[in-house]
């Protein structure tokens, strides 16, 4: 088994490429990360209605999601108790049950199952039903609308894995009345490993003025994509990190926050009752939205594209992106962020067109021996770290630029491939607060 | 009782079919030849560029399985937009096309039939689009094409596209992005 202790030099700002090829290390990343985290899997408005199912993963297992006759929802792994087929086939829909189209066994909305073809003529008596009820999800959880799982029983509260990052995550998702509603979705397969996506949103800010000079360029003026501009030329802004490895960052100092959101959005806030919504749920004028992922990749946007990536082996993912708006948003607000969401963060997206040929390149490279043990570097340090500064909690630094949160994201990384259980987790991250 | 065939034969002169089906090739090779530029010459000022999302569904739910125009999609595209997409190639800083990919549309399946108005003809074609960028890399996909194709004399090409509709096969997109034009 592949140690990956010594892969990691987080003092020296220094990771060994192994952690992004090496298939034996992927397989452990399945059972310590993807097993033992909250998973992104669903958000209310994509399953409204009873019967309602969406089909997602937790890492590399499929799961299906399912709202309840009672309202409630359950997870369970779509994988039929008898040959391991996949139980149900449609990307989403509506259901009363679902059936195995194998050998027809037949399972309930809450994945019990219900009916096995032949069972009176040709199983023993002692064959019961009850024990064969597709894998729950163990532990779900709703947080504002989105629908959390996790395959270990003794992970702490979703608000707990949050930690400090509760109030940043609160600055995107909890600032209207009516809420959310996610109005379209894209999914597409990138040839790289899923740590380069996952970091970008929690600590790369920097790569934008680089790698999306282009999509800038047409889009500042006369779309509906924030104008970038107003970030000026040499941008102000700052960055957090959280305990378990979640990170952000935003353009602009406090109260003079250039925001990633879209023209339509901040015209549809600037709205007397809608601003006077947000400073009621928030409290405290908080602007905040640049970019933000939510460990392992829950990734949020400030023009509310909102996903998560798939891992696919060391050397694939799978992208999964909604578009979200205002529930009460007008329609031509919605639209507008919609369309935006498109024409820059989707398979089609004008920014996202240049990261996949990053990452791709990145991933080709380390097939070299000597490029693998050279590796990437994480030096961009110099914004000294602050605990709880004024309204920001947990750790933060006072530049919008910096590699401080993709050291403590690996940090957590190394923790969670490390430790035995959560106890020992929780532990481990106190002990390795970085810059306290 | 006439054929199918002698139907759809009759429905445009064969004049117009070999114009419009020659109109379709001349516009993919002004792609494969980096002439994005000039690739917007074939399309109407008010036109719509667009491309629904595919999933699967069970049967009784497949008239939902393309999404509508407004929803999901992965272009929605009027001229200025589609414009902003050539723009942001032309700067030579879209790094996913700098140094652009080696591209080649096939056309195929040209089915030219009348449109509701004078004029105007509904076009669907098959296509096959290869990719091969830097040393290694190489993709493709394939799709369906509905065009809105309406005569315009005085235009540089004698047609104008009002509407393109693509649908591609793929439901989760395998290829690393739609970096191109379809």
């Amino acid at each position: 088994m592949t140690d990956v202790t010594n892969l990691l030099d987080l003092e020296n700002g220094r990771l060994n490429g192994h952690l992004f090829t090496d298939p034996d290390i992927y397989e452990q990343e399945l059972e310590k990360v993807w097993k033992r985290a909250w998973n992104f899997l669903a958000h209310d408005s994509m399953i409204p209605n009873r019967g309602d199912y969406l089909q997602t993963y937790i890492g590399e297992d499929p799961i299906l999601i399912v709202r309840q006759k009672d309202g409630s929802v359950r997870a369970f792994l779509n994988q039929c108790r008898h040959r391991g087929m996949r139980i149900c086939r449609a990307d989403r829909g509506t259901a009363k049950a679902f059936t195995c189209t194998f050998h027809g066994w037949s399972y309930a909305l809450d994945g019990s199952l219900q009916q096995v073809p032949r069972q009176d003529s040709a199983y023993p008596e002692t064959f019961d039903r009850a024990e064969y009820g597709a894998r729950a999800v163990p532990r779900l959880q709703n947080y504002k609308g989105f629908w959390f799982g996790s395959w270990d029983e003794t992970i702490p509260s979703f608000e707990e894995y949050l930690g400090s990052a509760k109030y940043y995550l609160d600055g995107y998702i909890d600032r209207w009345d009516g809420g959310m509603e996610a109005v379209a979705f894209h999914k597409w397969v990138l040839p790289n490993n899923w740590k380069y996506m996952a970091e970008q949103p929690t600590s790369d800010m920097q790569h934008s003025e680089i790698t999306h000079a282009s999509a800038g360029m047409v889009l500042n003026k006369g779309s509906d994509a924030a104008d970038r501009t107003k970030r000026g030329t040499n941008p102000t802004g700052r960055q957090f990190f959280a305990d378990y490895g979640h990170g952000g960052a935003w353009y602009g100092l406090k109260g003079e926050e250039v925001p990633n959101t879209g023209q339509a959005m901040q015209k549809w806030e600037a709205r007397p009752e809608i601003a006077a919504q947000i400073a009621a749920r928030l409290g405290d004028d908080r602007e905040v939205r640049g970019h933000l992922n939510i460990w392992p990749t829950f990734m949020l946007l400030g023009n509310y594209t909102i996903r998560v990536t798939h891992p696919r082996g060391p050397g694939e993912q799978e992208v999964w992106s909604w578009a979200f708006v205002p529930k009460d948003a007008d329609d031509a607000t919605k639209d507008s962020i919609r369309r935006d969401i498109m024409r820059t963060f989707s398979p089609a997206g004008m920014f996202e067109a240049d990261d996949a040929l990053n990452w791709e390149e990145m991933q080709h490279i380390l097939k070299g021996r000597v490029a693998r043990e050279s590796g990437f570097t994480y030096r961009m340090v110099g914004a000294p770290i602050q605990w709880d500064e004024g309204c920001y909690p947990g750790g933060s630094s006072a530049h919008v630029f910096s590699d401080n949160a993709a050291i403590n994201m690996y940090s957590n990384y190394l923790d969670m491939m490390t430790a035995d259980d959560w106890t020992e987790l929780a532990e481990l991250r106190i002990q390795h607060r970085l810059g306290k | 009782m006439t054929d199918n065939i002698t139907n759809l034969l009759a429905d445009v002169d064969a004049a117009d079919d070999r114009a419009i089906t020659r109109f379709l090739y001349e516009e993919v090779a002004v792609l494969d030849d980096w002439n994005w530029g000039a690739w917007l010459d074939f399309f109407d000022d008010d036109c719509m560029y667009w491309a629904p999302t595919q999933e699967d569904r069970v049967s009784r739910e497949r008239s939902k399985r393309i999404s509508a125009f407004g929803t999901s999609v992965y272009f929605e595209e009027n001229k200025v937009q589609l414009k902003q997409r050539v723009d942001r190639l032309l700067t030579n800083q879209a790094w996913g096309e700098e140094p652009p990919s080696r591209a080649r549309h096939l056309i195929t399946n040209v089915r030219v039939s009348a449109g509701t108005a004078p004029d105007e003809f509904i076009v669907k074609s098959n296509f096959l689009d290869y990719r091969s960028m830097g040393q290694r890399s190489q993709d493709y996909i394939t799709g369906e094409r509905t065009d809105t194709i309406v005569r315009a004399p005085g235009s540089e090409w004698g047609f104008l596209i009002r509407e393109r509709r693509i649908l591609f096969d793929m439901s989760t997109i395998l290829i690393k992005n739609l970096s191109l034009f379809y």
